[in-house]
């Protein structure tokens, strides 16, 4: 039986193209605005730890990989998580938590008309501008 | 029986035991109730079983301040009234409706929930659909699944589907064979008479568009003709009482409300497999028939609502949305769809502001645009358009006053001002915010606001929802309230009011089910302190 709260491959693309859009967004408000490569796109699935093959590339960010430290620094308890996250698999899982806790908790942020997540957006911009 | 007021005998006086002004939900819901019983009553109707545009064109009337539809559009004069255009939306109002929330100004109703809904039944009858159950699991929706949110805060709920019943049609037989009930049709109540001494009716004064003028005496007269018309009716008969009857504390026609109905935002789920089906609109006929528990098919479409607990935490209005499916088309063109001549907030032409409204939309959605044209990936095959119906604060400045201008028959027109607050303003916020951050958590969707929430005016495409009330609130103070408890007008013996126009606070449930539970109620009081 299909598990109905499983995201297929449609929704995540489906998601991932208006993300880009919620990222070149926020570029624009960073006065960096560019296209996005497709790379980026990539990157920006990878981050939001919906594709396990690219998430490693985050990791080639170094403005990503500070990022990430800083927002492990909000939550302590997430903090040795990320830190002892040694494959893309305990990564994505880290960060995909970390969103789920910030649905959870309310700790939401309003970009372009999107409700996001604050980690979500956070590396969703990070991500876009370190490669723009 | 029933009758022609244009073939009365001029300057005739017609007699009754109760009088019940216009023929609407209202009006035909306490005649089922009173046919075949010891009452005589005489039934009023300004048009005939059929609309006609002649009378139809006594509902014009004026609109200032917020966008809202032509009085003559979004209310129909012709037996069974507006349930002529009703779309059958039937649910009770919550518990939380009827308290006086500290948060909510003027909020509270004299009435508890309980005293109404031993009313909802009888309701649900009249309107051909069954008992009131709004609570999806008291259904068997294994087809059409409610989104599984992880928590509370935000909930589904049902609404059932009345064919939707059309009151003229349906019932016309019942009254008119009923030996107690006299109906006039073409009959236009031009002004109710109080005696001189300002205390009990004495009579109406009755015209008809083809110039004949008759009256109508009774022990009981009842006001029934909808939210709007309620008020004109009765600040206009000001003969006597020079402020309109009930009107000592100038609370006649003010506190107007309507539910806001507004697309708010798009939601992207992040996945098909969750379905979304029992909250399609357009499906309901078909995929949305469950099998009530232990009872018959039933029509019914889930909606999104704030738990009353978050309402009292995040002091909101009571709160729902429809989730229905939309299209890259419709969502480019969706404001354009909904555009309408309308007026500025400051109750200016703001043609500006349209062209401002259109080219930000066309902005909004530019990426999509190019994705469509361009991009290797298809568009999303669907998203879901969230549309707000929300309860409005009550508020005295919204309001219902007479213009200067005068309909066919000499009578002023009503005059229109809708007017919202910082509250309602306040509760779209929150209620969006919260229905993402449930989608979030759930890992349900994404959503994407529509709207400029922080903007200082409504956007031009939100509309109002022809639900008026509001203009003759009940309250047992006469200084806060047209109507007691029993619905009786303040400081008058035989004048009632009932219908929309007596809702102290209006939910975000549509209205018609309540308003024939308050008439039914209203009825059966009559016929017992009557007889």
């Amino acid at each position: 039986m299909t598990d109905p709260t499983r995201p297929t491959r449609v929704g995540r693309r489906l998601f991932l193209r208006q993300a880009v859009t919620v990222a070149a967004g926020i570029c624009c408000a960073a006065g960096a605005l560019t296209e996005l490569a497709p790379l980026e796109r990539d990157r920006l699935l990878a981050a939001l730890g919906l594709e396990r093959r690219q998430a490693a590339r985050i990791l080639d960010s170094e403005v990503a990989r500070q990022e990430i430290e800083r927002i492990a620094a909000t939550w302590p308890q997430r903090r040795l998580e990320l830190a002892g996250a040694t494959t893309d698999r305990q990564l994505r899982m880290t960060i995909r938590r970390a969103i789920q806790e910030d649905y959870a908790n309310g700790n939401l942020v309003r970009v372009d008309g999107w409700f996001l997540a604050s980690t979500e957006a956070l590396i969703l911009a990070l991500t876009a501008v370190a490669h723009a | 029986m029933h009758f022609d007021g244009r073939a009365v005998p001029r300057d005739t006086e017609l007699t009754a035991d109760l009088c019940i002004i216009g023929s609407g939900p209202a009006g035909i819901s306490m005649a089922l109730e009173l046919a075949g019983g010891p009452l005589s009553v005489l039934i009023l109707e300004s048009g005939g079983f059929d609309p006609d545009p002649q009378t139809q064109a006594l509902a014009r009337g004026e609109v200032i301040g917020l966008p809202t539809f032509p009085l003559e559009v979004s209310r129909l004069r012709f037996f069974g009234g507006s349930t002529g255009h009703w779309g059958g939306f039937c649910r009770a109002f919550d518990p939380i409706d009827f308290e006086a929330r500290p948060w909510v100004p003027h909020s509270g109703w004299p009435i508890t929930h309980a005293e109404v809904a031993q009313y909802y039944e009888r309701a649900h009858e009249l309107c051909q659909v069954g008992p009131p159950d709004y609570e999806p699991d008291q259904w068997d929706l294994a087809e059409t699944p409610p989104l599984p949110f992880g928590s509370k805060d935000v909930r589904t709920r049902l609404i059932q589907f009345s064919p939707p019943t059309r009151f003229g049609v349906r019932y016309r037989d019942a009254v008119v064979r009923a030996p107690n009930i006299s109906l006039y049709l073409h009959s236009v109540v031009t002004s109710i008479r109080p005696e001189a001494n300002g205390k009990t009716i004495a009579r109406l004064d009755v015209a008809t568009l083809s110039g004949n003028r008759f009256t109508v005496k009774a022990r009981n007269y009842v006001l029934a003709v909808g939210g709007i018309e309620n008020a004109r009716m009765l600040l206009a008969s000001n003969q006597v009482m020079q402020r309109g009857i009930g009107n000592d504390n100038d609370l006649v026609g003010r506190y107007f409300g309507d539910h806001i109905n507004l697309d708010t935002a798009a939601l992207i789920p992040l996945s098909k497999d969750f379905s979304f089906k029992l909250y399609e609109r357009g499906n309901r006929s078909v995929a949305r028939r469950p099998l009530r528990k232990g009872g018959r098919l039933a029509s019914v479409m889930g909606l999104l609502d704030l738990d009353p607990a978050v309402q009292r935490s995040e002091r909101t209005l009571n709160y729902s949305c429809e989730v229905q499916p939309t299209y890259f088309s419709d969502h480019f063109m969706h404001r354009e769809r909904y555009y309408m001549p309308v007026q500025s907030d400051t109750g200016e032409q703001s043609s500006f502001r349209q062209v401002k409204e259109t080219l930000s939309t066309i902005y909004r959605n530019l990426s999509d645009a190019v994705s469509a044209a361009f991009g290797k990936e298809s568009i999303p095959d669907s998203y879901y358009e969230l549309m707000s119906v929300q309860e409005q604060a009550p508020n005295p400045s919204s309001r219902v006053t007479l213009s200067g201008n005068k309909d066919a028959l000499g009578m002023p027109m009503a005059r229109l001002e809708w007017r919202l607050t910082d509250l309602d303003r306040h509760t779209l916020k929150v209620a969006v915010r919260r229905i993402a951050q449930a989608l979030g958590a759930a890992d349900i969707g994404r959503l994407r606001v529509s709207i400029d929430l922080d903007a200082a005016e409504w956007p031009l495409h939100m509309q109002s929802s022809w639900h008026h009330c509001g203009t003759t609130r009940m309250h047992e103070n006469p200084r806060n309230g047209v109507v007691d408890a029993n619905l009786r007008v303040h400081g008058l013996a035989n004048l009632y009011v009932t219908g929309s126009s007596v809702f102290p606070t209006n939910s975000s449930s549509n209205p018609t089910p309540t308003v024939i539970a308050l008439s039914v109620r209203l009825a059966r009081h009559l016929k017992q302190t009557m007889s």
